[in-house]
């Protein structure tokens, strides 16, 4: 297992992939390569064609056009093996209310042909309690959480998760990074489509952008930042007077704006680089500062810039 | 070799969702309360079980023939059975059959179970084995029990008569089970698999004994294959189309479609197609 990641082959390539549902075309000719070994984030607005995406990806829907390879293998010839070296955790995950958390690991483990501990694989997702509990008087989060242990038996090349942290409280959301950590860690790829940013900023290395069916951007969350504009704020709380500092800063290059919050100057610069040379010339001068913090535009501005411009 | 090793994955992958389906259906209500249903269906009848008066000739295929002895019990039980099963077995089946894709559709449960690495083909597979084992053994059940009462009431039951009867009917339930599964696999919601598949099987349990219909199209609506292996089962049973085919020689291809094979081949031909043509559009669908 995970060999994907131990060579050159993309865990994930489309290359052209279209789907259309009658007249609608949901996907239009995406090209995604997501590199073996990578977390990568997919990200997108409501309706943007992720869990097209995704479900294409593991045979669950079939392309219009194009074509999808999945660790190295075509999705229209190998479905089947492709879900076995896939853990998969769909949209909306379904489970057997009438069966146990228990017995869902057991059919997971009989369809892929290996055994599993489901103690310890229930207790990985904290549902170690509800092991023999019927599906059906789970939470959503335990729903949710019970679908994530499925996905991880026997050990996946990739795993797909499509809005995992859906449902899941702060104690689940921090779970599954740690998860998907330790899946990158074993040298699995990682496909994480959601529409918390922080989820992706926390864990993904890689991030590509859908927008009606279109792949908009696909780079690194560092990269795609520079990209947006590189706009930094500064917060910076000065040990005298406020006015002094306020007066200093609004002379120095590449400062687009000071305003005082509450014994805080936000100090607006117009790069990253540029805030730097603030603070150093603030440490020249006769202010003193009791503290600052810098904060560097957000994934979510660079999904509102990538998706709203269209 | 490539082609035993790929049917073997196929059998292992089959036998996987089966294993999962039995469970489910075993943890519900339904199978239990159709079975104590059909039980106490097939009971009542046996209790009323009389031979028809003289001259009397119900609309049927069959038709009981002393032969200068006293008619045997057995005969009446499975001479009144033979008819009412084809209006029992049908509502049985879709009742037990209809839910197993289209359920699983409407539900959400089949996104989760193609996520397995289990081919399309499989999970048709393994459904219809599940809910054949379910049907056969209600209906098996349902007969078992009809024979015990049988046996109480009349102090006799022809062993052979009776085991052979069940095992057309489990036969017959299982061939309407194909084609319940077959339709459910071509729809999106239970309510709709169970109104195409049962509206077409009481129409099969009507016109399947109209004498008005040509007898060569009959084959194809079910009723008269089973009733003519039903007639096989015991000497006292006769077919009527076979004795009236036998009358009127002038239609020779009678004496083909009414013999043994095409009745069982009749019984078999339409889950297969069905299922076939199910199989294929599902292995096209988008899920």
């Amino acid at each position: 297992m995970t060999d994907a990641a131990h060579h050159d082959t993309p865990a994930i390539v489309t290359d052209g992939f279209t789907k259309r549902f009658g007249s609608l075309t949901a996907v239009k000719e995406l090209n995604m390569t997501v590199p073996a070994g990578s977390v990568y984030g997919l990200l997108g607005p409501n309706g943007a064609g992720k869990s097209t995406t995704i479900d294409a990806l593991v045979g669950l829907v079939h392309p219009t056009e194009g074509a999808v390879r999945v660790l190295g293998l075509d999705v229209r010839t190998s479905p089947v093996e492709i879900r076995r070296r896939t853990g998969i955790l769909p949209d909306g995950f379904t489970p057997y209310e009438r069966l146990t958390g228990r017995e869902h690991l057991d059919a997971a483990a009989c369809a892929n042909g290996v055994a599993v501990d489901t103690d310890e694989a229930l207790a990985r997702v904290g549902l170690a309690d509800a092991a023999d509990r019927t599906a059906g008087g789970y939470s959503h989060g335990m729903s949710q959480r019970l679908g994530l242990a499925m996905a991880l038996v026997g050990a996946p090349d990739l795993l797909v998760l499509d809005e995992p942290a859906a449902g899941l409280d702060p104690h689940g959301i921090k779970l599954l990074r740690r998860i998907i950590r330790e899946e990158h860690a074993r040298g699995a790829t990682v496909l994480l489509s959601t529409h918390q940013l922080a989820q992706v900023e926390a864990v993904c290395d890689t991030v590509g952008i859908i927008d009606d069916g279109q792949l908009v951007a696909e780079d690194s969350v560092e990269t795609l930042r520079r990209t947006v504009g590189t706009e930094t704020t500064l917060r910076i709380r000065p040990a005298g007077s406020l006015d002094r500092a306020r007066d200093l800063l609004r002379d120095l290059d590449g400062v687009a704006g000071v305003t005082a919050e509450g014994g805080m100057l936000v100090v607006r610069c117009d790069a990253e680089q540029e805030a730097a040379d603030v603070i150093a010339e603030l440490e020249r001068s006769d202010v003193t500062l009791e503290s600052y913090e810098k904060s560097l535009p957000g994934l979510e501005q660079v999904f509102e810039a990538y998706t709203d411009e269209r | 070799m490539t082609g035993r090793s790929s049917l073997r994955r196929l059998a292992a992958q089959t036998g996987c969702v089966a294993r999962q389906e039995l469970l489910w259906l075993r943890r519900g209500w339904t199978v239990p309360a159709v079975t104590v249903l059909f039980a106490l269906a097939v009971v009542s009848v046996v209790r009323r079980a009389d031979p028809p008066s003289s001259g009397e000739q119900p609309l049927t295929l069959l038709a009981l023939v002393p032969n200068g002895d006293p008619l045997s019990p057995t005969a009446v039980v499975l001479f009144t059975l033979a008819r009412v099963l084809t209006l029992l077995l049908p509502l049985v089946t879709v009742v037990l059959a209809a839910g197993a894709l289209a359920g699983d559709v409407e539900s959400g449960r089949l996104r989760t179970l193609q996520t397995f690495p289990v081919s399309r083909r499989a999970v048709v597979g393994g459904k219809l084995l599940a809910r054949s084992v379910v049907v056969g053994s209600v209906v098996a059940l349902g007969l078992l029990a009809g024979a015990l009462v049988s046996w109480l009431r009349f102090g006799t039951v022809d062993p052979v008569s009776y085991g052979l009867f069940l095992l057309i009917s489990v036969g017959f339930s299982l061939s309407l089970t194909g084609i319940t599964v077959a339709v459910s696999t071509l729809t999106t919601a239970r309510s709709r698999a169970i109104a195409l598949s049962l509206g077409p099987l009481l129409g099969c349990a009507f016109f399947g004994v109209d004498p008005g219909v040509p007898t060569v199209l009959r084959t194809g609506l079910l009723v008269q294959p089973y009733q003519l292996l039903v007639a096989g089962t015991h000497s006292q049973i006769v077919a009527i189309p076979r004795v009236v085919s036998t009358g009127f020689p002038q239609a020779p291809i009678d004496g083909l479609v009414l013999s043994d094979g095409i009745s069982l081949c009749a019984l078999c031909a339409w889950p297969v197609v069905l299922l076939g043509l199910s199989a294929s559009r599902y292995r096209r669908r988008d899920l």
